[in-house]
C-alpha cells in the first residue's frame, strides 16, 4: 500500500484514509524518538520488578535516589519488562465531535491521537482495544498485541463518522465492567454533556485499579467563540437553532468555557486521573508529545 | 408649532429603518453548526436582559437621531411671545423671509455733491442686513416704475445680497411702489411660511407713492398675510431740483429754412424756490441758439417757453433744452429729435370748372399750400402741382409726398390701388368732397376713415366747430386761444361722416375736428406708413367761410404736415419704450443699424427689418438710456430715423408724500429723518420668531456621538 506524501498529511481529507493515520502516527512517534533518543514506551511499563545493585556500565538514569540518599548504596530499579498491559482506546463518535472551525473537526483530530497512540503501544509489543462510541451504538473491537493488526485498527478508526447525540456516560458505564485486568483507558472526547454523569463513571474505573486518561478535545472557535456580525448556530446533536450577536457576550462565554473546563479537569484530578485540554488549533503532535514527556518526569 | 419645509416629514417614515436594516442583516446570517451550545445558551440567558435593554436604548437612540434629523430639515418654529422691542437675534428668529424693496428710480441719482441718496440706501440696506437675525434669507426687488427682481428667492447669502446691491444703480425711470410690493407679496405666497418682513428703502418721492389704491390693496394683503413693512428712507429733503419736463416742437417733419416753434416747460420739482432760471435750447449739441431766464419758480411751479429754430439743412436734427446742472442731473435736459426736409412736392386734383377759375375746388386750397406770392412760388419749400383729375394717374405719384383731392369725381379702380399703394409707403393723402351728393361706388371709399352720407339740405342751420381742447395735434394749435380760434367758423352745409372700424388699432380712424353737434369734420387715419385726412366740406366758400378766414392757411399746413410725418420716426420716446417705425419696403429682411447714445464710431447691428403688423417696420427696444439714437440701414451712412429718449418727466417732482401714506401702510410711526424707527407697538414682534433646527440639529450631533459611544461600548465582548 502506497503511503501518502507530506502534502497529503497536511490535507485533511487525506485523514480520512487509514494509510494517511498510520503515517501521521508515524510521523509522530518518530519526531518523539528523534527529539528523545529512547522510545516512551518504557513510560507505560508501570509493573514494578525489583532492585539490583549497580554495576559499572549501567545506565545512572535508573538508580534509584531514594535508596541511595537512605542507605548511600547504588541501586537500580528494575520493571517487569515481560508483563504486558492493556490501553483502551474510548473514542466519542458523537454529533458534536463533526464541528470543526478549521481544517480538522474534533473527530479528526482525535481519530489522529488515538491512532498515534495505538501506533506507539502496539510498538512496544503491549495490547491495545479500540472502543467507539456514537448515538446509542458502541462498538467495541478485541484487544490484540500484534503490530501487523494496526492497519486493521485504522480503518477501522478511519471508517468511524460522527452522528447523533452523546451518551458518553452511559457507554462508560457499561464498558467498565468488561475491563478485568489493570489497564489504562484513554478517552477521547469533547464531553458536551452531563460532565457530573461522566466523572461519576470514573471512581468504577479506577476501582478496577484502571489508570484513565481524559483527552478533552475542544476546537478552538468553542473555546474563544471567535464570530464577528449576527451568526446562526445549528446545533449538531438536534439542538434549536440559536441567532444571535457572539460579540454580545463573548466574554461571558469564554468565562462559561473556561469554568467548565476547570471544573472537569478538577473532577479527573480527584478521581486521579489525567486530564488533557486538546485544542484542534494545536498540532496533535506537540499535545501528545506536551504530555508523554509529564508521563516520564512522573515515572522516572 | 409650525414648519417651513413640511414636506420633509414625510422623512419620518425613515424612523422604521433601524428595524427593517435589523430584518435585513437577520437575512444575511452567517449560519454556523455548532457543537457547544450549553455554554451558548447559558451565556446568552445569563445576559438577556442586559442585552435587551442595550438593544433597546441603540433602537431609541438611533430612531430620536433620525426623528430629530427630519425635524430639523423641516424647520419647525414656534411663534415668539417677546415683547415689543426685543432683539430679533435673541429671539432666534433666524427663520425670517425679507425682501428689500430698494427704490433705484432716477430720482435716487440725487446727490450732495458726494453721495447720492442710493448710496445712502446702500447703507440703510447694510444696516438692515447687519440687525437680520441669523439664518435669516433675503430677497431683493428693485423698484422704479417696473419691477427688476434682483435676488428672486431668499438667500442666506448675505455676501451675495450685498454684492448685487452693489451693482445696483439708479436708472432714469419713474417710481411706483405699488407693482414692487404686489411683487413681494406674489414672492412671499410661493414660499413656505414662515416670519416675513418687507422693507422698503427709498426716499419719500410722492410719486412712488401716488397709486393709493393699489398700496391700500398691497397693505390689506400684506396685514392679511402677517407680513411686517418697514421703510426706511435716507435723510434730509432736496430743496431744489428744476427740470425740463416737455419738449415739443410743431411739427415733426420741419421744412429747411422754414421756422419751427418748440415748446419747453421747465419744472421746479423741490422744496425751495428757485429764480433767474437759464433756459436754452441747442440744435445737433451746439452751442445754445436761443435762451430764456425765467425770473422765478415756486415749488412744485411749472413754467413754459416758445422758442423758434430755423434749420438750414435736411435732414434729423436733434434739439436739446437745458436747464443749469442742479442735485439731480437726469432732468436737466431734454432731447427731440427733428426731420427736416429740403421741400413737400403736393399733388393738387382737382375736379369741376375748368382751369382757372376761382370756382375751382382746388383754388383755396392751392393758396393755403403755398401762402405766399407767384413770385415766390419757385422758391417755396412747398411745391404745389394743379392738375385735373381727367389727368391724374399712378404716374403722376412720382416724387409725390401728399396728394390732395379736391372734389375729385370716382376714381378708376386703377387709380384708386395706385393711391393705396402711395399711402401706404409713406404718402399722405387729403380728400376734400365735391359740392354736391355723394357717388356710390367710389372705389376710393375703401381707404377713407369714414363713410359719407348725403349731404345736409341747403336750408339747414349753420354750425361751428367745437371748441377746445382738440386732442388731434393738427387742431391742438387752437388750444391756446393767442392762436386764433375755430369758433369764426360758419359751416352753412357738410357731407355727414360715419367713422369706419378698423381692424388694425394703428390705423384707427380719429376726428381731428368736430363740429358743435359732434358729427366729424375732418377725421384722420394713419395708413401703413402714411396717413389719410378727410373732409366733410370742399374747400369752397359756399359750404363754409373758413377758406377764406385766416385759420385756414395754418389748418392747411398743419394737414399737410401732419400727412408728412406717417413716415417718420417719433420724436421722443420713454425709457424702454419699443420703436416701431415703418419703413421702405425694399428693406425687408435686411439689418439695420444703431448708434446709441453717447457712442461714437460704427453703428452696432440691433437686428432685421419685419413684418409688423403686415408692414415692414423697424423694431427696436433697447431703449433703456435716454438721449439720441440713430438707425440706419445696413448699407448707408445716412440714418433712417433718429429719436430721442427722454425721462419720465413726473420723475423730477421730489415733493414729500404725507407721513401719513407711510404709516398707514408700515403701521410704524412717522420717523425723523435719518432715524432709524422703533418698534410701534403689537405688530413688529410678528416676525420675531423661534426657529429651533439648530437647536434639533445640535441635539442630533449629540445623539450621534452618543450612539457611536453606546454603539462602541455595547460591542465590547462581555
Amino acid at each position: 500500500m502506497a503511503g501518502p506524501n507530506h502534502r497529503d498529511l497536511l490535507d485533511p481529507a487525506a485523514l480520512n484514509r487509514a494509510e494517511s493515520l498510520g503515517f501521521v502516527a508515524r510521523t509522530i512517534v518518530e519526531g518523539y524518538k528523534v527529539g528523545e533518543h529512547r522510545s516512551p514506551l518504557k513510560g507505560f511499563a508501570i509493573e514494578f520488578a525489583q532492585h539490583r545493585e549497580y554495576t559499572p556500565g549501567d545506565d545512572v538514569r535508573h538508580l534509584d535516589w531514594k535508596v541511595l540518599g537512605r542507605t548511600d548504596r547504588l541501586y537500580l530499579k528494575q520493571y517487569e519488562q515481560d508483563t504486558n498491559f492493556v490501553a483502551h482506546l474510548l473514542l466519542d463518535t458523537s454529533g458534536s465531535m463533526a464541528y470543526g472551525s478549521g481544517k480538522l473537526t474534533k473527530l479528526h483530530y482525535a481519530k489522529i491521537l488515538a491512532a498515534t497512540l495505538a501506533h506507539v503501544i502496539l510498538g512496544q509489543r503491549d495490547a491495545v482495544s479500540l472502543g467507539l462510541f456514537g448515538n446509542n451504538t458502541r462498538q467495541l473491537y478485541p484487544r490484540t498485541d500484534t503490530p501487523q493488526r494496526l492497519p486493521w485498527m485504522l480503518e477501522t478508526l478511519a471508517a468511524a463518522q460522527a452522528a447523533g447525540p452523546t451518551n458518553l456516560a452511559d457507554h462508560l458505564a457499561r464498558f467498565a465492567p468488561a475491563i478485568r485486568r489493570r489497564s489504562i483507558v484513554v478517552i477521547l472526547s469533547d464531553f458536551l454533556e452531563d460532565e457530573a454523569a461522566v466523572l461519576a463513571t470514573l471512581p468504577r474505573l479506577r476501582f478496577q485499579g484502571c489508570e484513565v486518561i481524559i483527552i478533552h478535545v475542544l476546537d478552538h472557535a468553542e473555546l474563544e467563540l471567535p464570530f464577528k456580525d449576527t451568526v446562526r448556530f445549528e446545533g449538531l446533536e438536534g439542538e434549536q437553532p440559536l441567532t444571535t450577536r457572539p460579540s454580545d457576550f463573548r466574554k461571558s462565554y469564554q468565562e462559561a468555557v473556561q469554568a467548565y473546563c476547570t471544573a472537569f479537569r478538577q473532577g479527573c484530578e480527584r478521581m486521579d486521573c489525567h486530564y488533557i485540554l486538546a485544542d484542534t488549533s494545536q498540532p496533535p503532535a506537540e499535545v501528545l508529545s506536551t504530555y508523554l514527556a509529564f508521563r516520564n518526569r512522573l515515572h522516572s | 408649532m409650525s414648519f417651513l419645509f413640511p414636506a420633509f416629514l414625510i422623512g419620518l417614515a425613515g424612523l422604521s429603518l433601524p428595524v427593517l436594516i435589523h430584518f435585513i442583516r437577520r437575512k444575511k446570517l452567517q449560519i454556523i453548526p455548532w457543537a457547544a451550545h450549553r455554554f451558548l445558551i447559558a451565556s446568552i440567558k445569563r445576559n438577556k436582559q442586559r442585552l435587551q435593554f442595550e438593544d433597546l436604548i441603540l433602537l431609541l437612540l438611533r430612531c430620536l437621531l433620525l426623528a430629530l434629523i427630519v425635524l430639523a430639515f423641516a424647520r419647525p418654529f414656534f411663534k415668539s411671545d417677546l415683547k415689543p422691542g426685543a432683539d430679533a437675534a435673541a429671539a432666534g428668529g433666524d427663520a425670517a423671509q425679507v425682501i428689500l424693496l430698494v427704490d433705484h428710480s432716477a430720482s435716487m441719482g440725487w446727490s450732495d455733491g458726494v453721495r447720492t441718496r442710493f448710496d445712502e440706501i446702500r447703507d440703510l440696506a447694510e444696516t438692515e442686513l447687519g440687525t437680520l437675525p441669523g439664518g435669516a434669507s433675503v430677497a431683493v426687488i428693485a423698484y422704479s416704475d417696473r419691477v427688476l427682481p434682483v435676488i428672486a428667492r431668499p438667500t442666506r447669502d448675505l455676501a451675495l445680497v450685498r454684492r448685487e446691491l452693489a451693482r445696483l444703480h439708479p436708472v432714469t425711470r419713474g417710481s411706483d411702489l405699488a407693482p414692487a410690493l404686489r411683487a413681494a407679496l406674489d414672492l412671499f405666497d410661493t414660499l413656505p411660511r414662515a416670519p416675513r418682513r418687507i422693507i422698503i428703502l427709498g426716499d419719500r418721492q410722492k410719486l412712488a407713492w401716488q397709486n393709493r389704491e393699489a398700496l391700500d390693496t398691497q397693505a390689506k394683503r400684506a396685514t392679511e398675510g402677517g407680513v411686517t413693512v418697514s421703510f426706511r428712507a435716507p435723510a434730509g429733503d432736496a430743496p431744489v431740483n428744476l427740470a425740463v419736463t416737455r419738449l415739443d416742437a410743431d411739427t415733426a417733419d420741419a421744412v429747411s429754412g422754414q421756422p419751427v416753434r418748440f415748446f419747453v416747460e421747465v419744472l421746479n420739482g423741490g422744496t425751495a424756490p428757485a429764480s433767474q432760471i437759464r433756459l436754452t435750447l441747442s440744435p445737433d449739441g451746439d452751442t445754445p441758439a436761443a435762451e430764456k431766464i425765467i425770473s422765478a419758480l415756486a415749488p412744485g411751479a411749472r413754467a413754459q417757453a416758445e422758442f423758434t429754430l430755423t434749420f438750414a439743412d435736411a435732414g434729423y436734427h436733434a434739439v436739446t433744452a437745458r436747464v443749469p446742472s442742479d442735485s439731480l442731473a437726469f432732468d436737466d435736459t431734454r432731447t427731440l429729435a427733428l426731420r427736416v426736409t429740403a421741400g413737400v412736392r403736393v399733388l393738387l386734383v382737382e375736379g369741376g370748372p375748368p382751369a382757372g377759375s376761382r370756382t375751382r375746388p382746388g383754388f383755396f386750397l392751392a393758396e393755403a399750400l403755398a401762402p405766399v406770392p407767384p413770385a415766390r412760388r419757385p422758391s417755396f419749400p412747398i411745391q404745389v402741382e394743379r392738375i385735373p383729375a381727367a389727368e391724374f394717374s399712378a404716374a403722376r405719384l412720382t416724387g409725390i409726398r401728399a396728394v390732395v383731392l379736391a372734389g375729385v369725381p370716382p376714381l378708376s379702380a386703377e387709380t384708386a390701388t395706385a393711391l393705396d399703394r402711395f399711402v401706404r409707403n409713406g404718402g399722405g393723402l387729403w380728400v376734400f368732397p365735391a359740392a354736391g351728393d355723394v357717388v356710390a361706388g367710389d372705389p376710393l371709399a375703401a381707404l377713407l376713415p369714414a363713410d359719407t352720407g348725403s349731404a345736409t339740405p341747403q336750408a339747414a342751420a349753420a354750425t361751428t366747430p367745437a371748441g377746445p381742447p382738440y386732442a388731434h395735434p393738427i387742431a391742438g394749435l387752437w388750444d391756446d386761444p393767442s392762436n386764433g380760434t375755430l369758433s369764426s367758423v360758419i359751416i352753412r352745409r357738410h357731407l355727414p361722416l360715419t367713422l369706419r372700424p378698423s381692424a388694425e388699432a394703428a390705423e384707427k380712424p380719429e376726428v381731428v375736428v368736430k363740429l358743435a353737434d359732434g358729427s366729424p369734420l375732418l377725421v384722420a387715419r394713419p395708413l401703413g406708413r402714411g396717413r389719410i385726412l378727410q373732409s366733410a366740406i370742399p374747400a369752397d366758400t359756399v359750404w363754409s367761410n373758413i377758406p377764406i378766414l385766416p385759420v385756414f392757411v395754418p389748418l392747411v399746413q398743419r394737414g399737410l404736415a401732419w400727412l408728412q410725418g406717417g413716415a417718420s420716426a417719433p420724436g421722443a420716446l420713454a425709457p424702454d419704450e419699443a420703436l416701431t417705425m415703418r419703413v421702405d419696403p425694399a428693406l425687408l429682411g435686411r439689418e439695420f443699424r444703431v448708434l446709441a447714445p453717447g457712442r461714437t464710431g460704427t453703428p452696432v447691428p440691433a437686428g432685421r427689418v419685419e413684418l409688423v403688423g403686415g408692414q415692414p417696420s423697424v423694431r427696436f427696444t433697447a431703449t433703456t438710456e435716454p438721449g439720441l439714437y440713430r438707425i440706419f440701414n445696413d448699407a448707408g451712412d445716412t440714418p433712417i430715423a433718429v429719436f430721442a429718449v427722454n425721462p419720465d418727466s413726473d420723475e423730477s417732482d421730489l415733493t414729500p408724500v404725507d407721513p401719513v401714506r407711510i404709516t398707514a401702510l408700515t403701521h410704524e410711526a412717522p420717523a425723523t429723518p435719518g432715524v432709524k424707527p422703533v418698534a410701534s407697538g403689537s405688530r413688529l414682534p410678528a416676525w420675531l420668531t423661534r426657529d429651533i433646527w439648530r437647536l434639533l440639529a445640535g441635539t442630533a450631533l449629540v445623539l450621534v456621538l452618543a450612539e457611536l459611544w453606546l454603539a462602541q461600548r455595547f460591542s465590547r465582548s462581555k
